[in-house]
């Protein structure tokens, strides 16, 4: 199950040749990064955390039997670091009500979202995902941008895999609450005046 | 069903269009230098004797002990009640040592080389521990 790339590195690593684990850390740097940065929410405490993570990773090689892909084990260490690390300094985590989501306004909420330039795009985005509480904001990192199947990610976040399916859901709905919230008004009402 | 289909397709655009967080230039650098000081820290604190070597001493030792503590009974309380080692040797296989006779002296001087033995390898050992530690 692990790609060939990643077997042939772990193995050298294995058989004692550390340097070969800068291309591992390279290759998975930025995602398990944005894994700890969306759970941290903050970026020294998200580098530290992240430092760790390759660390145990490097550590518990000699455990890793190759029963899952090599990137869904990495994320899984990830996650559970950052979930220590938030349990150490009893860290509030954000909560999204779903009250306040109004279902059937997608193709507005859309058109109000393609007005802006691709740089504020961008930086909304950016900005919805870390308000996003952040089981919710990984699931959806690691479906849409990852593209890992529903089963892999209920074993990174330890849960079943229908309910991962559920909190798909509920995170689709969060994130364009969310977003709802983050768009100019003018724009939302704009739309939602044309469309009456 | 198609309002549902639009909405994935909307997050689904909207989640290509994020994009990966970076940490700092020097990162995996960094990640580097504590996996190297990681691998020298774990050569260094190597035992200097193995779990199974500790196993094969202690079964040794308890071997001579047993063996001090039989011919000591043996030569000690010679027809006299029975302690709890001649309990333990007075079955079948004692009668394999029975032609085999150790004085006093060789025996003590057995069990305290043992002893002497184990208490020089910890000393040793957390000699060199200390001596090595960063």
């Amino acid at each position: 199950m692990i790609s060939t790339e990643d077997q042939i590195y772990i193995q050298k690593v294995l058989q004692g040749d550390t340097q070969s684990f800068t291309v591992l850390v390279d290759k998975y740097k930025d995602l398990v990064f944005t894994i700890a940065i969306r759970m941290l929410k903050n970026r020294d405490e998200a580098e530290e955390a992240a430092q760790d993570i390759f660390i145990k990773v490097y550590k518990s090689l000699p455990k890793f039997q190759g029963n899952s892909k090599f990137s869904t084990w990495v994320y899984k260490i990830a996650y559970h670091t950052c979930l220590d690390v938030l349990k150490k300094y009893k860290k509030e985590t954000l909560a999204v009500s779903l009250e306040d989501y109004k279902g059937n306004e997608v193709s507005e909420l859309e058109s109000a979202f393609h007005v802006l330039v691709q740089q504020e795009q961008q930086e909304i985005i950016q900005k919805c995902l870390t308000i996003l509480p952040y089981e919710e904001s990984i699931l959806l990192t690691l479906y849409y941008y990852e593209e890992q199947s529903l089963e892999e990610i209920a074993r990174v976040l330890n849960i079943s895999s229908n309910n991962a399916k559920v909190k798909l859901f509920r995170s689709r709905k969060k994130l364009e609450t969310i977003l709802r919230m983050q768009l100019p008004t003018e724009i939302i009402e704009n739309y939602e005046r044309r469309n009456k | 069903m198609k309002e549902e289909i639009n909405k994935e397709d909307f997050i689904k655009e909207l989640m290509r269009k994020s994009h990966l967080e970076s940490p700092t230039e020097g990162f995996t650098l960094q990640v580097m230098q504590q996996i190297e000081k990681e691998v020298v820290v774990r050569k260094l604190y190597t035992p200097l004797i193995t779990k199974k070597m500790w196993l094969i001493i202690t079964v040794l030792f308890a071997f001579f002990l047993s063996i001090a503590f039989y011919f000591l009974g043996n030569l000690e309380t010679k027809n006299t009640t029975a302690s709890l080692f001649q309990n333990v040797f007075q079955n079948s296989w004692d009668k394999l040592f029975l032609s085999i006779r150790f004085s006093k002296t060789l025996t003590f001087s057995l069990v305290l080389f043992f002893i002497c033995s184990l208490l020089q390898m910890f000393f040793i050992t957390s000699y060199f521990n200390r001596k090595t530690k960063l």
